[in-house]
C-alpha cells in the first residue's frame, strides 16, 4: 500500500514537474515581458501559445503539435469558409477574423479550439477583404473595408463598407454587436487598455480612446502615408507600423498622443 | 422566339456576369499582379538585405523585427535601438505570406507546404521539417488567377516563371477580370 502511495505520489509529483516546464496555454498572448514569445499584427495567421501552433489557411483552422518544435504534428483541422483573414487569440479565447464571418472558439485543456459562435457581418452576402479582429476580454475590435474594386460582386453591384465594429463578447457564445465608427480604409489593429490604434491604408494610423465603448473618440491621427498593419509594444508604450515600403515606429503616451521615432526604407 | 434565341439570351445575360467589367477600365486601376519565380520554389536561403517593396505581415521578438516580404520572404531588422533598425538579413522563401517565430524557429508557408526552419545564426539557416501539400487548397503553381478575388488582375504570363502569389498594385489598363 504504501509501494502505492509512493509511486502515486511520484507520478503526481512528475505530471506537476512536466506541467510547470510548458509555458502554459492559459499565458495571454501578447505579453513579451520576457521577451520569449513572438507579437505578431492583427493579420497573422499562425500564432503559438505553449506547445500549440495555430494556423488559418484560406479555409481551415488547423491546430498543431509542437511539444517538439523541430516536429510539428498536426492532431486537429476544421473547415470553416473559403475567406478566412486572420487568427487573433486572447487568454484561452481564439479569434478567426474573415471576410463575412467573426469565428469565436474556446480553447479548450488540450489545446483545441472549440467554436463557441459564429457572427455574420451581413445579412446577405457582401464580400469585405481582408478584416482583422483584436479582443480584450470584453469587447472584441473588427475592422472592414471594401476596397471599391473588390466589392463589385459578379453582377456589378458595388458595396462599400469602411468602418469599425465593436462587439460585446462577454457571452462569447452570443456576441453582440454595440457600435460602429465609420472610417476611411481601416487595415489592422491593435490596443492597450483604453487606446486603441488603427491602420487607415493610405492615410496613417489613428488612436482612438475606446474607455466608453459607445463613445469612440479620436484623439491623434499621423496622416498621409501608407499603413497596413501594427504591432502595439506595450511594456516600451512603442508602435509599429508597415506599409508599403516602409517600418515606421512611434512612441505613444497614456493620452494616446503619438510620436514619430524612425522611419526605416531600403 | 424561338428556342435558339433563348438560349442566346440565357448565355448573353450569364456572360455579363463573369467576364464583364463593370468598372470602365481605361487608365490606373487598383488590382492583382502575378508574382513570378525563376528557380527552385522549394529552395529556402538566407541572403543579405534586399529592398523593401511589398511588406506584408509583422512579427517582433525580442529586439528583431521579421517582416514578410509578401511571396518572397522574411526580412529580418536588428531594433536593439528603434531610433536607427537595419536589416541584417533576408529570408528567401518562396510563396511567403504566412509565418511566425518561436524560440529560434521560423514557421513559414512555402508555396504550399509548410515548413520549420532554425535560425539560430540567420546566416546559416536550416530548413528542419517540411510538411508537403500542407497548404494544397491554394493549389499555387497552376494558378491562372487569383483565388477567391473578384476584380482586375494583370493576365498570367508563364513564360516569366512560376506563379508564386499575388500583390495589390496599380495596374494600367488590365486586360484581365474576374
Amino acid at each position: 500500500m504504501i509501494n502505492i502511495k509512493t509511486y502515486l505520489c511520484f507520478i503526481f509529483s512528475m505530471i506537476i514537474f512536466l506541467l510547470s516546464c510548458s509555458e502554459g496555454s492559459g499565458v495571454s498572448f501578447g505579453d513579451t515581458a520576457d521577451g520569449s514569445s513572438a507579437q505578431s499584427g492583427s493579420y497573422a495567421n499562425m500564432i503559438t501559445i505553449g506547445d500549440r501552433l495555430y494556423i488559418v489557411s484560406r479555409s481551415s483552422l488547423i491546430t498543431m503539435d509542437i511539444t517538439d518544435p523541430l516536429f510539428p504534428i498536426e492532431i486537429y483541422r476544421e473547415q470553416l469558409s473559403f475567406d478566412l483573414e486572420s487568427l487573433f487569440i486572447n487568454g484561452n479565447t481564439l479569434f478567426v477574423g474573415s471576410q463575412t464571418n467573426l469565428y469565436i472558439y474556446k480553447i479548450n485543456e488540450n489545446g483545441i479550439p472549440e467554436e463557441a459562435s459564429v457572427t455574420p457581418y451581413f445579412q446577405f452576402d457582401n464580400i469585405c477583404p481582408r478584416d482583422p479582429v483584436v479582443a480584450n476580454d470584453t469587447i472584441a475590435y473588427v475592422t472592414l473595408s471594401s476596397d471599391e474594386f473588390q466589392v463589385v460582386d459578379n453582377c456589378g453591384r458595388t458595396q462599400i463598407t469602411n468602418e469599425l465594429r465593436l462587439y460585446n463578447i462577454v457571452d462569447i457564445e452570443n456576441p453582440e454587436l454595440i457600435n460602429i465608427v465609420d472610417l476611411e480604409a481601416p487595415k489592422g489593429l491593435g490596443f492597450d487598455g483604453e487606446l486603441l490604434f488603427i491602420c487607415e491604408k493610405e492615410n496613417g494610423i489613428k488612436v482612438f480612446n475606446i474607455a466608453d465603448p459607445l463613445d469612440i473618440a479620436l484623439i491623434d491621427h499621423n496622416a498621409s502615408f501608407a499603413a497596413q498593419d501594427v504591432i502595439v509594444l506595450r511594456v516600451e508604450n512603442r508602435l509599429l507600423v508597415v506599409g508599403g515600403s516602409a517600418i515606421r515606429q512611434y512612441e505613444y503616451d497614456e493620452l494616446g498622443k503619438l510620436t514619430f521615432i524612425s522611419v526605416l526604407e531600403i | 422566339m424561338s428556342l435558339r434565341i433563348i438560349l442566346f439570351l440565357i448565355v448573353i445575360s450569364l456572360s455579363s456576369c463573369f467576364d464583364t467589367p463593370p468598372i470602365d477600365v481605361e487608365g490606373d486601376i487598383e488590382g492583382l499582379r502575378p508574382i513570378y519565380y525563376q528557380g527552385d520554389t522549394k529552395e529556402i536561403t538566407s541572403n543579405p538585405p534586399r529592398q523593401f517593396e511589398n511588406l506584408g505581415k509583422i512579427v517582433v521578438l525580442g529586439n528583431f523585427l521579421y517582416i514578410n516580404e509578401q511571396n518572397l520572404g522574411i526580412h529580418i531588422i536588428d531594433n536593439t535601438d528603434p531610433i536607427t533598425p537595419f536589416a541584417i538579413a533576408f529570408i528567401s522563401i518562396p510563396g511567403c505570406v504566412d509565418y511566425t517565430i518561436n524560440g529560434n524557429i521560423i514557421y513559414a508557408n512555402n508555396t504550399e507546404d509548410l515548413v520549420a526552419i532554425r535560425v539560430d545564426n540567420v546566416f546559416m539557416i536550416v530548413e528542419v521539417i517540411r510538411l508537403e501539400d500542407f497548404y494544397s487548397e491554394f493549389d499555387f503553381a497552376s494558378q491562372l488567377f487569383p483565388e477567391n478575388f473578384n476584380g482586375v488582375f494583370e493576365c498570367v504570363d508563364q513564360t516569366q516563371g512560376t506563379v508564386i502569389g499575388w500583390v495589390e498594385t496599380i495596374l494600367d489598363e488590365p486586360k484581365c477580370w474576374r
